[in-house]
């Protein structure tokens, strides 16, 4: 019997090779993406705030800040200098495309081949006049092109109203696709400031949902002025969430960005594709507004199993210091965004007192607390990230929580001290 | 003369390994064997870029044939066989399109990375094949077979690579061996397939046969509103054994 077991050994092996044998030729890249995009300036400083603000996208990992990618979903590559910077003069841009791609900038309405390092028209003044220019990125195959466009941003210089940041959730409308919602700020003091929110991760599992099924939702009435709020529903994911072992989608509404590409990678892609904060030259003080919050019948853990204990919602807001001892960027995600060392400032909701009524708006008043002093100097440089996150369930990340969990927000006010 | 002998003794030799019932020239094989192969696109399509691993699952064939020669040469054979068959593949694909539907939703997009797949089949063949016999102990038969499949599995997962959402300009999608992505096909699968089996048989002894072919299924085993997987698979499967003869 032994020797029986044996024989199939070899024979595999021969079976694999005669398979191999039949293997064709590699086919060529079908990708065209710019994979890194960067501009070079021998006084960095002078024009931006960050030495690494002059590479374009985001990080790879927290663990490895100093590689920064433009991410696959991006078409509009967008330089944010300081507020007083002025470029008139053509900087030297570098871009790196998938292998074999070919790249091309448009100019007069031709795709012209690019080479990376040549000096480009990106001037850019404060009030707003900035050349963007057009590129055309072609694929091995030739089959697949990819559009992009690159420009520098000087912002508006940081003024603090009076009244404080009022945040309202009224910019809204349907992504390009009219699958969900996506929301730009309309205040105009906070014009930098970008909301992310699950939503993409979530059209993964769920294609078949409805703008409205979303766990991030835009209601256009009954907010606290009886106009559009805010609404967080933890939300079941489906076949495929439970293919990923992603059971429910807490919905969640953050300042930052959300990185779809990592949001099915796990546990730990989750927690990074939640990217939280944007650098912030105010210094925060309170965080208060309005919320209404009920929660869903069963928490249950990451297997779907029963949870012995209710589900609640969380509203917190982070400050802290987006630059390591070596200079290189820090970004909180999912992981550490409540328990980094760079977090200097911390407002969040006090779990038990949450009212879980569900009914009326209700007033949240959140002091920040800081752990150290902060210095208007770094802040006004820009040293300090800041992110306001809202969500259904408070171990969303972890994929625990309440199905049918439900959080509305409206008429926030990040109060700060300049 | 010893031409004429020699040609006497060839048909000696024809009759005496000829059909078991010299009246009817008919008879019955009974059939045991192990069979290997797999259910692959064919030509394997270069998105496939390596194969890593390859094992096959159960194979296993048992069966009967009731044949009738028609001519010294010629005969007609009937088959009913019963048959466990499938593989275990890991393969490395390159942008290999595939899409995904659950429950009404639907994921698609272009793969690369690692793909495994695991696939069983318990079913019966009934194959109709003409028979030539090459030489007193050596037949050689062929013909078509339809396959009915009355339990079948079609699973696996992909990991160690990205998706890219819709087409190779889409959201890339990181798919890490952590956290695999699977997928079970077996609902989507035809209860059927048709194909051309070969087979030849060499009389071993008076009653004994040693037999080895190809059963080569024609027909894809996902009807072709099957989008998710790009290419047609075709189950096909070498055999080999032993067979008694009534």
């Amino acid at each position: 019997m032994k020797m029986k077991r044996r024989i199939p050994l070899y024979a595999l092996a021969l079976a694999a090779l005669t398979l191999n044998a039949c293997i064709d030729h590699e086919p060529a890249n079908a990708e065209c993406d710019i994979e890194r995009c960067w501009i070079h300036l021998d006084q960095p400083e002078d024009i931006f705030y960050h030495d690494y603000d002059t590479l374009a996208g985001e990080p790879i990992s927290v663990d490895r800040p100093a590689e920064k990618v433009v991410p696959t979903s991006l078409d509009s590559i967008v330089f944010t200098t300081r507020w007083n910077a002025t470029i008139s003069q053509p900087v030297p841009l570098f871009i790196e495309v998938t292998p074999g791609a070919k790249l091309f900038i448009i100019q007069d309405g031709r795709e012209v081949p690019f080479v990376s390092g040549t000096p480009v028209d990106l001037h850019a003044t404060a009030v707003g006049e900035n050349a963007e220019q057009h590129f055309v990125v072609r694929s091995e195959d030739e089959i697949w092109s990819r559009h992009y466009r690159i420009s520098i941003q000087i912002p508006p210089m940081p003024s603090y109203p009076p009244e404080g940041f009022e945040i309202k959730f009224e910019g809204y409308e349907l992504n390009s696709n009219g699958q969900y919602y996506v929301w730009t700020e309309t205040n105009p003091f906070l014009t930098e400031i970008q909301w992310a929110n699950g939503n993409p991760g979530f059209r993964m599992s769920k294609s078949s949902a409805k703008p409205n099924e979303y766990p991030t939702v835009a209601v256009p009435e009954g907010g606290v002025d009886g106009g559009p709020y805010l609404k967080l529903t933890t939300c079941d994911t489906g076949g495929f969430g439970r293919m990923v072992n992603m059971r429910i989608a807490a919905g969640n509404h953050f300042i930052g960005s959300f990185d779809v590409g990592q949001a099915l990678n796990g546990q730990a892609g989750a927690l990074a594709a939640t990217r939280f904060g944007q650098p912030f030259a105010h210094k925060p003080t309170r965080l208060r507004g309005f919320y209404r919050f009920k929660p869903g019948a069963v928490k249950q853990d990451r297997q779907g199993n029963p949870m012995d204990e209710a589900d609640v919602c969380d509203i917190y807001c982070v400050f802290y210091r987006n630059t390591d001892a070596a200079g290189k960027q820090v970004q909180l995600d999912g992981a550490n965004v409540l328990s980094s060392e760079n977090i200097v400032g911390l407002a969040r909701i006090n779990h038990a007192e949450v009212d879980t009524s569900g009914e009326g708006w209700l007033p949240f008043d959140l002091p920040v607390n800081y752990n150290t002093e902060v210095s208007e100097d770094d802040v006004k440089e820009r040293h300090y990230s800041m992110t306001i996150c809202f969500s259904s369930s408070v171990d969303g990340a972890y994929f625990r929580g309440a199905i049918g969990s439900e959080l509305c927000v409206d008429n926030v006010t990040l109060e700060c001290e300049y | 003369m010893a031409a004429t002998t020699a040609s006497a003794q060839t048909e000696d030799k024809y009759a005496e390994w000829g059909p078991t019932n010299r009246d009817t020239q008919s008879g019955v094989i009974i059939r045991a064997g192990y069979v290997l192969g797999g259910t692959t696109p064919l030509p394997l399509p270069a998105q496939v870029r390596s194969i890593n691993e390859f094992k096959p699952l159960g194979g296993i064939t048992v069966g009967a044939d009731a044949y009738r020669m028609i001519s010294r040469h010629w005969g007609l054979q009937l088959g009913w066989h019963f048959f466990y068959e499938g593989f275990h593949t890991g393969a490395t694909v390159k942008n290999y399109r595939m899409g995904i539907t659950k429950d009404g939703n639907y994921l698609e997009g272009n793969f690369t990375g690692t793909d495994i797949t695991d696939t069983k089949m318990l079913g019966s063949t009934i194959p109709l094949t003409a028979t030539y016999r090459l030489s007193p102990r050596w037949n050689a038969s062929a013909g078509p077979f339809l396959s009915l499949i009355y339990y079948k599995t079609f699973e696996g997962e992909v990991y160690d690579g990205y998706l890219r959402e819709g087409n190779p300009t889409g959201q890339k999608v990181e798919i890490t061996r952590d956290n695999p992505a699977t997928y079970d096909f077996k609902d989507d699968m035809l209860n059927w397939y048709w194909g051309i089996q070969v087979l030849f048989d060499w009389k071993a002894m008076r009653h004994m046969n040693v037999f080895g072919g190809v059963d080569w299924g024609c027909s894809g085993v996902f009807p072709s509103t099957f989008k998710t997987v790009e290419f047609k698979m075709f189950p096909l499967y070498a055999k080999f054994g032993l067979a008694y003869r009534y």
